[in-house]
């Protein structure tokens, strides 16, 4: 990787600053375009995860990620996600190996796990 | 007197060449056999004068060499005692040393072959301590997976309870 993905986000955002709805597209284009330049076409979903993270954070909310061991009952993600502000971006996500319970990551920083594998992991360190 | 000569027979004349002829042999023999003869007596007097004090000048030589070779058999003697006993010496503290280094050796080998029996011992405690592990999890992993709902309900609940408690 050329570039880290915060880097690019960074680019892209203060670039989009000074440019009017017209010049956004083509500033975009060449945007994309130096990613592939660069060879960092395989880490996009990276990049467009920090441009995500950048965007969130710079109204006040935060990238919530929640992963799941299996699909779990209305009630219950209702309650969860009843406890993050209609800012933050939640995103559900199924993690088999998690055997049951729920991880949840904080703008990719944060960390709560509390998940089966977790706390087997820890009995049997 | 000449009549006496005449009466007795000689002849002067025959008695001057006999005389003559006498001396003449006298000087020939003198100079030929007497001379030469004493020449060669001396001579061989002189050798074995020579040899004789040769002989005696040999002998007195090996007597010296005798006395010089007792001394120096005695000094080597000497030698040989003190070389053979400082030898016996460095061989004795040489087996000491070996003997003691061989024993340290022993004994570090003793106690690497301990300390890597307790390793090997516990080696296989980790690993069975592992597998057990490892089939307790997947044991527990398979009991919840039967049901799944309550144990899945509860963690779900406690996370949504200390989010709120960290955001509060």
């Amino acid at each position: 990787m050329k570039y880290q993905p915060e880097v690019y986000a960074q680019v892209l955002i203060e670039g989009l600053k000074s440019k009017n709805n017209s010049e956004e597209n083509s500033f975009i284009k060449k945007f994309a375009n130096s990613i592939k330049k660069n060879g960092d076409l395989p880490k996009i979903k990276k990049i467009i995860e920090a441009i995500e993270r950048r965007i969130v954070k710079k109204d006040g909310g935060r990238v919530i990620e929640i992963e799941f061991a299996r699909t779990v009952s209305e009630t219950a993600l209702a309650k969860l996600t009843g406890q993050f502000t209609k800012k933050d971006i939640i995103k559900t996500k199924i993690n088999e190996q998690l055997v049951a319970g729920v991880r949840i990551t904080i703008d990719g920083e944060q960390e709560l796990d509390n998940s089966l594998q977790k706390k087997l992991a820890k009995i049997f360190k | 007197m000449s009549e006496l000569i005449y009466q007795l027979g000689i002849d002067w004349k025959l008695l001057l060449a006999q005389g003559l002829n006498f001396f003449i042999l006298l000087t020939v023999l003198t100079i030929f056999v007497y001379k030469p003869l004493l020449k060669l007596l001396e001579n061989r007097r002189k050798k074995i004068e020579f040899g004789l004090l040769g002989a005696k000048e040999a002998e007195r030589r090996l007597n010296e060499i005798e006395e010089l070779k007792s001394e120096k058999m005695a000094v080597a003697d000497r030698e040989a005692i003190q070389i053979i006993g400082g030898a016996e010496k460095s061989a004795k503290k040489k087996f000491e040393e070996i003997v003691k280094s061989a024993e340290v050796k022993a004994e570090t080998v003793l106690k690497d072959a301990a300390l890597l029996a307790e390793n090997k011992k516990q080696e296989e405690l980790e690993k069975l301590k592992g597998e057990a592990n490892l089939i307790i999890k997947e044991a527990l992993i398979k009991t919840v997976e039967l049901d799944p709902k309550n144990i899945d309900e509860k963690l779900i609940s406690r996370a949504t309870e200390m989010i709120k408690k960290k955001t509060a």
